[in-house]
């Protein structure tokens, strides 16, 4: 899921954040346009959410059984 | 041979050690009992304390992930739970769970279609001092935040339905969002379908401090009846080692 690093660079608070801050958000196409376009934020980044790599594991003896008789 | 259908608990942890692990053992025996019956349940626990030990421990996946926003432990486990690229089996649905709560397994037994997801509006909440017991049906829109999501219907955002930054209210965003993307994809909405059972089906056990909501903010928000002793009101409801377990808690 494509999100994007941004910068709050307007005279007030977006999304909770405040002016100055840079915070990690996924904001929709035309939202995050119209943002930019007013001067509320800037775009830093580009980045993708995701699970980080090696940060998890699957529950024990997940893959190993998937599937029950009918019987 | 035919398919389990399977299912996962989000639950994203942080401190209250004690009571967390409380919930997780009955969690286990949830998705035990789940299991048994046909569902193959399990739990995907998103923290980055020593709640992922207790975790490991039972037997549920677990994540790395700091507490600076809720909303990303969320989004890490249901894309854990039902992203292929990550999670070879993945699970046919995926149910958001706070870290103290129980559920009645029952409730579950029936699943949602895949364009449909399963909500509940009744919950009772027990007080911080384990004293009082509250029964209470939210009647808005969704009802509680434990909710059954079709992997399907959360295809639709990657997974990842909650707002990245967010820190409360990610139970509302992971719905809204969800309804978003899934109408942008299908071109008409999900169906909402609800699933009660009794009044104490979901137990949300509050504790001094470190939470969202107090007692005493829910039952001034919803109309909530006051009952007495949770541990009286919920034997036969759960098991007794579990009412046991947290009765010592709130010792």
């Amino acid at each position: 899921m494509t999100g994007g690093i941004y910068r709050v660079v307007g005279g007030r608070c977006y999304r909770g954040h405040q002016p100055g801050d840079l915070f990690e958000a996924k904001i929709e196409h035309r939202a995050e346009a119209r943002a930019i376009g007013r001067g509320d934020i800037e775009l830093v980044e580009r980045i993708r959410f995701t699970v980080q790599p090696g940060s998890y594991n699957l529950p024990k003896g997940w893959l190993t059984t998937g599937r029950v008789s009918d019987g | 041979m035919k398919p389990y259908r399977s299912l996962w608990f989000v639950m994203p942890a942080n401190g209250r050690f004690d009571l967390t692990r409380i919930c997780l053992e009955q969690l286990r025996r949830t998705c035990d009992t789940l299991t048994v019956r046909g569902i193959r349940a399990s739990a995907v626990v998103v923290t980055d304390d020593a709640n992922l030990e207790t975790a490991a421990d039972l037997g549920f996946a677990t994540i790395r992930r700091d507490n600076q926003f809720l909303a990303r432990k969320y989004n890490d486990g249901l894309q854990l739970a039902c992203d292929p690229e990550l999670n070879p089996s993945p699970v046919d649905f995926a149910v958001p769970i706070g870290s103290d709560d129980w559920i009645d397994d029952r409730i579950l037994h029936r699943l949602p279609d895949h364009d449909a997801i399963r909500c509940f509006r009744h919950v009772a909440f027990v007080n911080e001092t384990g004293q009082e017991l509250s029964e209470t049906r939210l009647a808005y829109e969704g009802g509680v935040g434990i909710r059954v999501y079709p992997a399907q219907v959360l295809e639709a955002c990657g997974y990842r339905p909650a707002d990245e930054d967010r820190k409360r209210a990610c139970d509302t965003s992971i719905l809204y969002n969800t309804r978003r993307h899934y109408r942008l994809k299908h071109q008409k909405d999900f169906r909402v379908t609800y699933g009660d059972l009794h009044a104490r089906q979901i137990v949300d056990w509050k504790s001094p401090g470190e939470q969202m909501n107090t007692y005493r903010q829910i039952s001034s928000m919803h109309r909530s009846v006051q009952h007495g002793t949770p541990f009286d009101l919920l034997k036969g409801l759960y098991p007794d080692q579990a009412l046991e377990a947290m009765r010592e808690h709130y010792r």
